[in-house]
């Protein structure tokens, strides 16, 4: 896969949430309330001048046509209206999910990719854990996917590769809508790499487990906020920036034990070693509830 | 939503940017060029790798460890040549052109020691690229020539002096009278009236012989002209063969030319020049008939003297001129010979004063040894053909003294071949299961290797007790070399060429060679990759 293609998976899912961001409210609904420190100045929301029990009873929970923050609804009941929830200062849960780019100059990359760019989708979670003030502390599991294909001097040759880190990640938040924050972490990174071998006729392996430490830092903001009266549902935009580190691993091919394809007794054809080692970023858009 | 909007297109733009960075080392994307050419060596299998200049030296260093070393060499590779004892690479580049930068490379020899640690030992810069290379048999030069290129100078001869790694290049231009140099042969050290032994460089263009003394490259060469053929075309020198005549006389060293289409042979005698003359020697030439078109010609010690020995095999005969007097004489054959191998060096017990030949031809069955003994008033007694089933397309030597009374003759298209033992006078055949096979003989002349290129299936023969050993791997062989191992044994590498859309991949089995057995082979796939990180 080339670092174009890997990008294109990720910019799909921006360009979809942009345009999903965009679509014009329909004529007549309420726009969500929207923290006064967005662009997007407050509208407070107009009175209920005459609330239809019908059409309150019809209101969505989640999605464009809920009442986000609900405004002093008439009961049907001639109940008290009750008071605008408070938004949470701490995303509680949070899943992303966007695309990892890592620089990998490592001669054994060289071999799937013709460049030294290495685009990744990737898939993570939080959940805050520890909360005080302006901090907060999130426990993090990421989860990186990538394959990549090349051909290095006319034999093909692929790598998939699956990470997954585990870590801390600590935030300072400026406002319920935004926050930067670190995230140290460590796991595993599986690699699988295969070459098409001409002379054998086979296809030559080289798996490895290898270990992953990731260092990143980021800011994440509140684009969208969609919490209705069951729940919050915010959508974020999450941008980030570190270093990942593998231990490296051998880079030496060799057809599967069961492949009765292949030569007997193949010598194992050693074209150097991997490491995924290299800054990196991560843009992914996310959800909190 | 203007902040996602802005964000939005700004990662758009960074990851465009970012995935733009840092191309890979160019060497993973060029392909292996067809055919891959491959060179046996004493100690190492030289593969010539021109897309990325340099040649992988493929050695075994015990077992069935196969061990590649990439060694770097000029830009734009032409050619690759081994030495005759194969013990030596020589690799001609043509640099950069045209050059365009002080830096672009010049054109180069690159020397290669072929033995069991393969190193480069020279490399010598050269001012023109030229294609041609010939290899002195005793190792102390090598001849650059064959000019390419819009303005060329075709006579130009560029001489290496391998003996001195730091010597510059000598360029020489040869005179020239309308040909352009064509086949350069070195002679052994020939006595000359004036100043010490020397060696010639016998250079044949398209229409002359130019001598150039390797003594004194730069000195002028001697010039011989050729006379018209019987149709008034310019004489072409088709063959060339040297003798020192009688060691004891340094007046009677002499050159034959044999003529293309032509029934005259020229002997051009290295003699004495006039007293006014700072020569070395003054080159006489004579011309014989004899009697039809030579195919081979050789001088060959007779009981009657040195005579020059031309086959007609037109006439179903030999010819032999006495280089001194120009008389011939001839020795009628049953079959056309058109081809001569002299052995007497090969035989266990040498003729005194005589030679001993083999005959042989592509187009007749059989061979004959010629006993040169005894062509003075019985020359009728000294032929003895022996009877084989195929005609001989090529005689091959065995290396080394020990088994150097076989000769391996090979025929253009019958499935067998025969190994003829000089010292007993008999042949031994040897049947393959089909055509189109070749062989080649171990450097250290113990074994033959026998292939039929494009099957799994070759051979070894064990030349002490000629017991062949069928083997069969795993994939299809292109060549077959055997070389020393590091650990003092020996290993034969059978060569997997693969040619696929456009691109070769080459792989290899490795054996004992002293035992070959495909159940303790092993494979090694990838061989181009050798190197490469």
């Amino acid at each position: 896969m080339t670092p174009h293609t890997a990008l294109r998976p990720a910019l799909a899912l921006l360009l979809v949430s942009a345009a999903a961001a965009a679509q014009p409210e329909p004529e007549g609904q309420q726009p969500p309330a929207v923290d006064s420190a967005g662009d997007d100045a407050p509208v407070a929301p107009p009175p209920a001048a005459e609330p239809a029990p019908a059409a309150a009873a019809a209101t969505p929970v989640f999605g464009f046509d809920a009442t986000a923050y609900p405004p002093a609804a008439v009961s049907d009941r001639g109940a008290e209206p009750k008071p605008p929830r408070e938004k949470p200062p701490v995303p509680r849960w949070q899943v992303f999910a966007g695309m990892r780019g890592a620089f990998v100059d490592d001669g054994g990359y060289n071999l799937f990719s013709e460049r030294d760019f290495a685009g990744q989708g990737s898939l993570w979670g939080a959940r805050t854990v520890y909360h005080s003030g302006d901090v907060s502390i999130a426990g993090a599991l990421a989860f990186d996917a990538s394959a990549h294909d090349s051909t290095i001097r006319g034999e093909r040759t692929s790598l998939a590769l699956y990470r997954l880190t585990l870590g801390p990640e600590v935030r300072l938040h400026f406002a319920p809508e935004l926050y930067v924050y670190a995230r140290p972490s460590a796991g595993v990174l599986r690699s699988v790499a295969t070459l098409d071998e001409s002379t054998t006729g086979s296809s030559l392996h080289s798996n490895g487990w290898l270990v992953a430490i990731d260092a990143f830092a980021g800011v994440a903001a509140d684009v969208l906020d969609l919490s209705g009266e069951r729940g919050e549902l915010r959508f974020w935009v999450a941008a980030e920036g570190g270093y990942g580190w593998t231990s490296a691993t051998d880079l030496r091919f060799l057809p599967d034990e069961d492949d009765a394809s292949a030569p007997n007794r193949v010598a194992a054809l050693d074209l150097g070693s991997l490491a995924q080692r290299g800054p990196g970023f991560r843009l992914a858009i996310g959800a909190s509830f | 939503m203007r902040f996602l909007r802005t964000s939005s297109a700004a990662l758009v733009v960074a990851s465009a940017w970012l995935s733009g960075c840092g191309d890979r080392p160019d060497h993973w994307d060029k392909t292996v060029e067809l055919p891959v050419k491959q060179l046996g060596l004493t100690g190492s299998v030289a593969v010539v790798d021109p897309s990325l200049d340099r040649v992988l030296m493929l050695g075994v260093a015990s077992g069935q460890n196969l061990v590649s070393t990439p060694l770097g060499v000029g830009k734009n590779i032409v050619t690759a040549v081994a030495s005759p004892d194969r013990g030596t690479l020589f690799v001609l580049s043509r640099g950069v052109q045209p050059r365009r930068n002080p830096e672009d490379e010049r054109p180069s020899l690159t020397v290669i020691d072929g033995g069991l640690e393969p190193k480069r030992l020279a490399r010598y810069s050269l001012t023109d690229p030229l294609q041609g290379l010939a290899i002195d048999p005793e190792g102390e030069w090598a001849v650059v020539f064959d000019a390419g290129g819009i303005v060329v100078n075709p006579n130009e001869l560029i001489l290496v002096n391998l003996k001195d790694a730091k010597a510059e290049p000598l360029s020489k231009t040869i005179r020239s009278f309308g040909g352009r140099p064509e086949r350069l042969t070195f002679t052994s050290e020939l006595a000359v009236p004036n100043g010490a032994p020397r060696r010639l460089l016998i250079v044949e263009t398209g229409q002359d012989v130019t001598l150039v003394d390797l003594s004194a490259p730069t000195s002028d060469e001697v010039t011989i002209p050729l006379p018209k053929t019987p149709t008034g075309q310019p004489g072409k020198p088709a063959q060339v063969d040297f003798h020192d005549g009688d060691p004891d006389d340094p007046t009677d060293a002499r050159i034959a030319i044999r003529l293309a289409n032509d029934p005259n042979v020229m002997l051009a005698e290295l003699g004495t020049p006039p007293s006014n003359e700072d020569k070395p020697f003054r080159v006489t030439l004579n011309v014989a008939d004899v009697g039809g078109v030579p195919s081979d010609i050789a001088f060959v010690q007779t009981d009657g003297g040195l005579r020059l020995a031309a086959l007609v095999p037109s006439g179903y005969r030999a010819t032999l001129v006495d280089p001194s007097t120009t008389v011939t004489e001839t020795v009628a054959f049953e079959r056309p010979y058109s081809r001569l191998t002299r052995v007497t060096d090969s035989v266990t017990n040498k003729p005194i004063q005589s030679d001993v030949a083999l005959l042989w031809s592509n187009s007749a069955v059989g061979v004959a040894f010629w006993s040169l003994g005894k062509t003075s008033g019985t020359p009728f007694r000294s032929v003895d053909p022996y009877d084989i089933g195929i005609s001989v397309a090529r005689v091959t030597n065995v290396p080394g003294d020990k088994y150097a009374h076989l000769k391996i003759l090979e025929s253009a298209s019958a499935p067998e071949f025969y190994i003829l033992d000089l010292d007993k006078r008999q042949s031994f055949p040897m049947l393959t299961n089909a055509s189109g096979f070749t062989l080649d003989v171990s450097p250290d002349g113990e074994r033959a290797w026998a292939l039929r290129p494009g099957t799994p299936d070759f051979a070894s023969i064990t030349l002490s007790d000629l017991h062949p050993t069928s083997l069969t791997v795993e994939r299809d062989v292109s060549a077959v070399h055997e070389l020393a191992r590091r650990d003092g044994g020996r290993a034969v590498l059978a060569i997997h060429a693969v040619y696929r859309d456009g691109h070769g991949a080459l792989g290899a089995t490795v054996l004992d060679a002293l035992a070959p057995d495909t159940a303790k082979s092993r494979f090694y796939p990838g061989l181009m990759f050798g190197g490469l990180r």
